[in-house]
């Protein structure tokens, strides 16, 4: 059977002429624009001011999943899925003055979750042994032990103590910012932040020494 | 439980402040592989160009043995890779069917970004050849593995031609590669060892011979173009990566297959819209 031709594989928009393509715009925002005015950009079909909220979002939101998840791979598989994500709701994205990272986490904090459920059924409970494949984020710290020991004691958190602790301390956000992700008070998010603290301080120092 | 307890670690480090410094140095520990990042960067680029040209673009999620996935994170080490997802056949391997629309699609996209952008998508493209290495390797295909890590070695030089300073991490790339050599049968350990001594002349021989050519070349490769079963359904092709589809074309029999497990199928709920809700905090 002959090939069929490219044009008859792809939508009529993708091929002019045969091989040519419409390039898209450049970039109308400025170099000192917001990530809402890039989302604004983004949704407008400007390429680059997709790069640039990628640039803009991709270590807070990366830093907030390999927070909350115990392997580097899983949260480099997260992330990317969260930028799928992102990427795909895009078009259905309107800025009504709230913020666009504040809606960029929630589709982080979702995948999160989707992951956590997903992985459920198969971990042992109480068990906190490592996987044995997989780069493992404290493998890559020089006071491995330490942060081993406070990621196993943030293991023991509520969960709601978490998402606080990796929305701050994670991904840098204040806590105006992250109770915007998790759709609570300011006030909630410093005391879940604050009870969070006390609880991890307590759990050291029960903790014997290796 | 330990007579020690609570005695030995200092009192300075339990204090709250000393937690918020603990836990701030974690963030410092999180750290984004700058490969990893530049990698997914052309991969968000092309589901932008693709969503925005209407080419439906699926989700590929698709879960990786670890030998795959050593390979595919070689391709960190390969330095600035780009990531993964085209439109159509986004998900075929070398010798099938949708592999030469996948390729072409490649080269269109790249098109359609402004030119300063290409080096983003010629990472891109790397990234896609390793991700298949890594993918045959799961398979255990080591035929197809042999002619494609030909085709990455090949793209990788073109890359770092055209591209500075890239190339401080290539040692590990070659490591990882020559790791593959102790699982491989016969047949493809003497086609890797050919490809790590990077002769020329096994480059151009065996993997144009596999029908892996590291341009965008429609209908030049193995699995045959021709056989026009992709069309315009490729982004539904179903396939999802997770297995191989037939190929019309005689290829060599497989060799034994050391990881070639079923890859369940990760099927994201991306309902953006609608966070969860966790249940109450204490």
């Amino acid at each position: 059977m002959p090939e069929r031709p490219l044009s008859a594989t792809l939508p009529a928009t993708l091929v002019d002429g045969g091989r040519r393509i419409h390039a898209l715009p450049g970039s109308g925002v400025g170099n000192d624009a917001s990530v809402d005015e890039l989302a604004v950009a983004a949704t407008a079909g400007d390429v680059e001011a997709v790069g640039r909220l990628y640039d803009a979002l991709v270590v807070p939101i990366y830093r907030y999943v390999a927070m909350r998840l115990r392997r580097r791979e899983d949260a480099e598989d997260v992330t990317q899925l969260v930028f799928e994500r992102i990427v795909a709701a895009l078009p259905r994205y309107h800025h009504n003055g709230k913020p666009f990272a504040a809606w960029a986490f929630r589709i982080a904090r979702n995948a999160v979750i989707d992951h956590q459920r997903r992985l459920r059924p198969t971990e042992r409970l109480g068990t906190i042994a490592e996987p044995s494949d997989g780069v493992l984020l404290e493998t890559l710290s020089m006071r491995e032990e330490e942060i081993r020991e406070l990621r196993a004691a943030i293991r023991g958190l509520t969960p709601d103590q978490q998402e606080a602790l990796a929305l701050r301390y994670g991904a840098g956000l204040s806590a105006e910012e992250a109770a915007r992700v998790m759709g609570r008070q300011a006030g909630t998010i410093r005391g879940l932040t604050f009870r969070a603290i006390e609880a991890l301080r307590r759990t050291l120092a029960r903790e014997p020494h290796r | 439980m330990s007579l020690f307890r609570g005695t030995i670690r200092p009192s300075a480090v339990l204090s709250d402040e000393a937690i918020e410094r603990y836990l701030a140095s974690i963030r410092a520990e999180l750290d984004l592989d700058p490969l990893f990042r530049r990698r997914l960067r052309g991969e968000v680029m092309n589901r932008y160009v693709a969503a925005r040209e209407g080419i439906g673009v699926a989700p590929r999620r698709r879960v990786m043995g670890r030998l795959g996935r050593a390979v595919l994170y070689a391709s960190f080490a390969l330095a600035a890779t780009g990531g993964s997802v085209l439109a159509a056949s986004q998900d075929a391997l070398p010798g099938e069917l949708l592999y030469p629309l996948k390729r072409e699609v490649e080269a269109l996209r790249v098109q359609a970004l402004p030119e300063h952008l290409h080096d983003d998508l010629a990472a891109y493209a790397l990234g896609e050849r390793i991700d298949e290495l890594g993918r045959l390797a799961d398979l255990g295909d080591w035929d197809r593995v042999a002619a494609q890590a030909a085709v990455v070695e090949h793209d990788y030089r073109a890359f770092v031609d055209g591209a500075a300073g890239l190339d401080a991490s290539n040692g590990r790339y070659l490591t990882v590669l020559t790791g593959l050599l102790d699982g491989l049968p016969e047949s493809a350990y003497a086609a890797i060892q050919d490809v790590l001594a990077g002769e020329p002349g096994i480059r151009n021989g065996r993997v144009d011979g596999g029908g892996i050519g590291p341009g965008t070349g429609t209908g030049t490769n193995a699995g045959g173009a021709g056989q026009g079963a992709g069309g315009s359904g490729g982004a539904q092709n179903g396939n999802g990566g997770q297995e191989p589809r037939s190929t019309p074309d005689a290829r060599p029999s497989r060799s034994p297959k050391p990881d070639s497990t079923p890859k369940p199928t990760k099927s994201p709920s991306a309902d953006a819209d609608a966070p969860d809700d966790e249940a109450g905090d204490q």
